[in-house]
């Protein structure tokens, strides 16, 4: 009889040890590196559906309205990022959107975040990596800033056939281009200071950088009951 | 008699236990194809290069692929391209197509409209596993126009330089001011 005590016992510690083991290894699985990592196949379809793109348009004038839940990033080297960038750009080299200091950007849902390289090559590379990842918010700028000189920095005068409202995005596209550096004809402020244009070329405007603090998201659970 | 009872009862209850927590792992939904590279590791293939394939130099044993769709192809293509749309990639037979030229060790060069067309499928077959996939630089676009190629811009290669532009046109605005 008391034999047959012991052997319960002994079961009850077995199973008991058991289920702590089971417990702990839930806790790991959260810990995996990508265990919340988007499946392929639908990775590939939100990237079909070319909904993360932003145009130069659209972007210009969210800058210029000074549209407070935008976050832009720079995804090319800070050469290149000190030489011309956008206003408030923050600078992120694309080889370190993963890294510990940088993720927080993107891994967030307080800001619209535009990512924009020179072409959108890399650009939208980096959205794929990012979005594999389930972060959301998340657009890219179409045709990067090289499609942005080519609309709103330099316009193409519309030829005199073209229909009017051709040349309302003309004017409104010369306009937003006077904003962003170009100079503007006729105006008293070119005398001086400028027009925020520093004499190596750069933007004055971008220079003053506004502070950005991400709030920390809150981390989503995987797995559990 | 009665602890044999008891003693029972916990036996099929840790079979029942153990066999649900089985059976939870056996049906956990699993990705057709799961990816074989971390995101940090496919972080060092954007915007790397060697991937790229120029219509300049083209390697021989490769297959192109064509990932427009089936309309933009019948339009015209590349010679020997094989037509696989981009939304086909996951069906069945688009990937045991893909692992068969795998196995016949053959470079695959995938190529769209431009090389952003072919950039996200080629990203994303990358992380699967397949290392002979690679994309074309030009794009169609630059295929069709083989003669004109001495005016293509790298991508990601600044158009103009962005910083002199703003000093150019801020000089010659002075200059006609005078």
């Amino acid at each position: 009889m008391k034999k047959r005590v012991l052997i319960t016992r002994k079961r009850y510690i077995f199973l008991g040890l058991a289920m702590v083991v089971a417990a702990f290894g839930l806790l790991f699985m959260d810990g995996l590196p990508d265990a919340t990592r988007l499946r392929a196949d639908q990775l590939l379809l939100k990237s079909m559906e070319k909904g993360h793109y932003i145009n130069s348009d659209d972007l210009a004038d969210k800058i210029i309205s000074g549209d407070p839940s935008l976050l832009i990033v720079d995804l090319r080297d800070s050469v290149q990022y000190a030489k011309y960038s956008l206003p408030n750009s923050l600078n992120v080299p694309y080889g370190k959107i993963l890294d510990k200091d940088y993720i927080g950007y993107f891994d967030q849902d307080q800001f619209k975040v535009v990512l924009y390289s020179n072409d959108h090559l890399i650009a939208e590379q980096a959205w794929l990596i990012l979005s594999s990842k389930n972060f959301s918010d998340l657009y890219v700028l179409k045709g990067g800033l090289n499609e942005f000189f080519n609309t709103i920095i330099r316009p193409q005068e519309p030829v005199a056939t073209a229909p009017e409202s051709e040349f309302n995005k003309y004017n409104t596209r010369k306009a937003a281009g006077y904003y962003f550096g170009v100079p503007m004809p006729r105006s008293v402020k070119n005398g001086q200071g400028g027009n925020g244009i520093t004499e190596t070329g750069g933007l004055l405007a971008s220079k003053k950088r506004k502070a950005i603090t991400i709030r920390k998201k809150k981390k989503k659970k995987v797995g559990g009951c | 008699m009665k602890e044999l009872k008891q003693t029972n009862k916990i036996f099929i209850a840790g079979i029942v236990f153990f066999s649900l927590i089985l059976l939870g792992v056996l049906t956990a939904k699993k990705p057709v194809l799961p990816y074989k590279i971390t995101a940090k590791e496919a972080l060092k293939l954007v915007g790397d290069t060697s991937k790229m394939v120029s219509i300049k130099n083209i390697p021989s044993n490769a297959q192109w692929i064509d990932v427009r769709n089936q309309y933009e192809f019948a339009k015209g293509h590349i010679e020997k391209a094989t037509n696989v749309y981009a939304a086909d990639l996951f069906e069945p037979f688009s990937i045991r197509y893909f692992e068969q030229l795998k196995k016949e060790g053959k470079k695959v060069i995938l190529y769209g409209q431009d090389i952003n067309e072919a950039s996200d499928p080629w990203l994303i077959l990358s992380q699967l596993g397949f290392d002979n996939i690679y994309y074309l630089k030009e794009g169609f676009d630059g295929y069709q126009n083989k003669k004109n190629l001495a005016h293509f811009r790298n991508p990601e290669q600044p158009a103009l330089d962005y910083a002199r532009f703003f000093v150019e046109a801020r000089k010659k605005m002075m200059g006609e001011g005078k």
